[in-house]
C-alpha cells in the first residue's frame, strides 16, 4: 500500500511538473502580497537573485495596478512599500500579477488593513487582471504556519486568490491537504509544486523564460 | 521552650537546604576558553560607567579581523532561560574566525538572570553536555533579572521613552527595556549601556539570540524591523534552501515597544536581528523540566501536541537538540553576515565557524576546548 501511495505521489509530482513546461509568463510583472505576510519579501528576493525585474507594492491598489509600469509614481510611506524595477516605459500594461498568499495580522495592522479590507483590495486587483487578460500567479511558500482552519485569515486569503489564479506555485508543506494542487487540477490550470522556496530560483527562471 | 527550638531548627534546616544550592548556583562559574579569534575582553560599563561594579555590568569579547570592515554585536542571554543563546555565544567565542571586520560577543547580557532559575518554574539549576574531554556544565538561568537584584517590581511597568504600559513582570525583562536610560531600573541601564556601545562603536549589525516554545508561532525565525528585512529574507532563504532547516522571517511590530528588534533599529543606525530557535523545555505542557530535556528537547507531551498539529515547528521523537538549536544560530548569523556584506561591501565582514550540519554531525561538545589544558590566560569565568 505504501509503495502504491509513493508511486501515486511520484506520478502526481511529475504531472504537476509537466504542466509547467508549457507555461511562459510575460513581462512586465507586478508583485503584491495577499495577506501581508513576509513571504512576499522572499519572492522579491528571488526575483532579484535571478534578475527578474518587477514593480512591487505590498498594498498595491487597483488604480496603481491599472496605471501599469511605474505604479502611477506610487511612493513608499508608513505601512506602504514600493519598488519599481521594470525596464519598460511608464504606463506599460502589466502582463503578469504575482499574488503571494499568507496572512499576517502584524503585517496587515502595520499597513492599516483588516482581513476584510485586504480581501476587498485583492478582489479589485483580480477583477482588473481578469478584465484585462493579465495572468495571475498564486504563490504559497509559507508552509504550515500560513495555513489554518476554514475561515481563518490564511484560508480567507487563499479562498480569495485561488479561484482566479492562472498558475499555482506552492511548496509541498503549504499543500499538505492538497488545497492548491486540487484546485489546479479541478480547473485544469498549471501548478508547480516545489520542495522549498529555494526552488523558486529555478521556477522563476523557467516560467519567465530567463 | 524545647518545642520552639525544634521548630526554629527545622525552619533553619529548610532555609539552608533550599538556600545553599541556590547560593552555590549563584556563584558557580562557567568556563569559556578564548579561541584564536578573540582579540580583546572588557566590561560593558566601558560605555556607561553607571553600571560599573553592579549586577548589570557584563563581559564583552572582541574578535577583530586583520582587515578593517563592518562591526557586529552578538547579544546572548537576554533571556537566560533560553540557553542555546549563551551556548552559541560560548561556541563562537571558542570557534569563530574573523578575517575582516569586528565581532563583539556578550554571552550573558542579563547576568543577573543567569545566576538563578525561574522561581516556581521547576527548572534544574544546571545542565551538562558531553565533550571529548569530559562533561561541561552550565548554569540554567531565568527569563528576567532576579528579584534578588532588582526589586520591588512596579505595579505597572511603563516603557521609557514611549510610555507604553506593560506587565509589572516586564520591568525585569531586558527585552522590554530597550533603548534604556541611565537612571532607570537595572534592566534599562544595561540596555542603555549597550545602546551607547552600538552608537559609539558604529555597530552595523546587532544579533539578539533567543529560544521560543514550539507551541508559539514566533520560533524558528528571524524577527526584524523593516530596515533589516531584506537581509533577514536572504539569510532565511539560504539556510532553509541549502542547509535544510526550517526558518522564516517575522516582522517586528511597530506598536510593541521595548524590544531589541524594534528599538535598536529605531534609535541607532544599526540593523537588528532577533533569532529564535525552538526550546521545547520552555513549553508549558512538558513533563519534568530535566537537564536532559534542556539538552535533547525530547518530550512525550510535546510529541503528542505535534501529532495533533499544535506546534509551529517540525517535531518528532528525536526532539530538538541543543546541537540543532546552536547549529541553527551559527548558520543564521553567518548567513546574515553574507547578505549584509553583499549589499554593503564597504562595511562587510568575513567570518567563519562550523555551521549547522557540522555541529549536528559532531555534537556541540566536540567544539568546546578543555579549560584544564588551555593557557590560563585564555580561560574566562562566566
Amino acid at each position: 500500500m505504501k509503495k502504491v501511495i509513493l508511486v501515486l505521489v511520484a506520478i502526481s509530482v511529475v504531472t504537476l511538473a509537466l504542466a509547467t513546461t508549457d507555461v511562459k509568463l510575460g513581462l512586465p510583472l507586478a508583485i503584491t502580497s495577499a495577506g501581508q505576510s513576509a513571504e512576499v519579501e522572499t519572492v522579491n528576493y528571488v526575483a532579484d537573485e535571478v534578475g527578474l525585474k518587477y514593480d512591487y507594492c505590498d498594498i498595491l491598489s487597483k488604480d496603481e495596478f491599472a496605471a501599469g509600469v511605474g505604479l502611477a509614481d506610487a511612493k513608499s510611506g508608513i505601512g506602504k512599500h514600493v519598488t519599481t524595477l521594470s525596464p519598460d516605459p511608464k504606463g506599460t500594461k502589466f502582463q503578469t500579477l504575482i499574488l503571494v498568499v499568507g496572512a499576517d495580522l502584524k503585517g496587515m495592522g502595520a499597513s492599516g488593513l483588516s482581513v476584510d479590507s485586504e480581501v476587498a483590495r485583492l478582489k479589485n486587483l483580480i477583477e482588473y487582471a481578469k478584465a484585462n487578460g493579465i495572468k495571475i500567479v498564486a504563490v504559497a511558500i509559507g508552509g504550515e504556519i500560513r495555513r489554518g482552519l476554514p475561515g481563518s485569515p490564511n484560508e480567507v486569503m487563499i479562498d480569495t486568490v485561488i479561484p482566479s489564479a492562472d498558475i499555482f506555485v506552492f511548496t509541498s508543506d503549504s499543500n499538505k491537504d492538497g488545497r492548491f494542487s486540487n484546485e489546479a487540477k479541478a480547473r485544469n490550470v498549471p501548478a508547480v509544486e516545489i520542495e522549498s522556496a529555494f526552488d523558486l530560483l529555478d521556477t522563476f527562471t523557467t516560467i519567465f523564460g530567463l | 521552650m524545647m518545642r520552639k527550638w525544634i521548630i526554629l531548627a527545622v525552619l533553619l534546616l529548610v532555609v539552608l537546604a533550599g538556600g545553599i544550592p541556590l547560593y552555590i548556583h549563584r556563584n558557580f562559574k562557567e568556563e569559556v576558553v578564548a579561541g584564536e579569534g578573540v582579540t580583546g575582553f572588557f566590561k560593558l560599563s566601558k560605555y556607561f560607567s553607571g553600571i560599573e561594579g553592579t549586577i548589570a555590568d557584563t563581559d564583552v569579547f572582541e574578535l577583530k579581523g586583520s582587515e578593517e570592515g563592518g562591526k557586529m554585536l552578538i547579544i546572548a542571554g537576554t533571556h537566560e532561560s533560553e540557553p542555546s543563546a549563551a551556548l552559541a555565544a560560548f561556541y563562537l567565542i571558542e570557534n569563530l574566525k574573523v578575517d575582516r571586520g569586528t565581532v563583539y560577543i556578550i554571552p550573558h547580557f542579563n547576568r543577573s538572570g543567569s545566576l538563578g532559575t525561574q522561581p516556581g518554574g521547576g527548572f534544574p539549576l544546571y545542565f551538562s553536555m558531553e565533550t571529548p574531554w569530559g562533561e561541561k556544565t552550565f548554569r540554567m538561568g531565568d527569563r528576567g533579572f532576579q528579584a534578588l537584584d532588582q526589586w520591588p517590581d512596579p505595579d505597572v511597568y511603563i516603557h521609557y521613552p514611549e510610555g507604553q504600559a506593560m506587565s509589572y513582570i516586564d520591568a525585569r525583562n531586558t527585552n522590554r527595556a530597550w533603548p534604556g536610560r541611565p537612571d532607570g531600573l537595572y534592566a534599562e541601564q544595561v540596555t542603555y549601556a549597550a545602546m551607547e556601545m552600538i552608537k559609539k562603536e558604529k555597530i552595523d549589525i546587532v544579533i539578539d539570540l533567543h529560544e521560543a516554545e514550539a507551541m508559539y508561532p514566533v520560533t524558528n525565525c528571524i524577527v526584524v524591523p523593516e530596515k533589516s528585512m531584506s537581509y533577514a529574507t536572504g539569510a532565511s532563504f539560504y539556510v532553509k534552501g541549502r542547509e535544510k532547516f526550517e526558518n522564516h522571517v517575522e516582522r517586528s511590530p511597530t506598536a510593541f515597544r521595548g524590544l531589541s528588534h524594534r528599538e535598536i533599529g529605531d534609535w541607532s543606525d544599526a540593523y537588528p536581528f532577533l533569532l529564535e530557535s525552538p526550546g521545547v523545555h520552555l513549553d508549558q505542557i512538558t513533563a519534568a523540566k530535566t537537564p536532559e530535556l534542556i539538552m535533547d528537547g525530547i518530550d512525550p507531551f510535546v510529541l503528542k501536541a505535534a501529532e495533533k498539529g499544535l506546534l509551529f515547528v517540525p517535531y518528532d521523537e528525536n526532539g530538538f537538540s541543543m546541537d540543532r538549536r546552536v547549529g541553527q544560530h551559527s548558520s543564521v548569523i553567518q548567513e546574515i553576515v553574507v547578505q549584509w556584506s553583499k549589499k554593503n561591501p564597504e562595511r562587510g565582514l568575513t567570518i567563519s565557524a562550523p555551521r549547522y550540519k557540522e555541529i549536528v554531525d559532531n555534537g556541540l561538545g566536540y567544539f568546546f576546548k578543555d579549560p584544564s589544558k588551555a593557557d590560563k590566560s585564555d580561560v574566562y569565568l562566566q
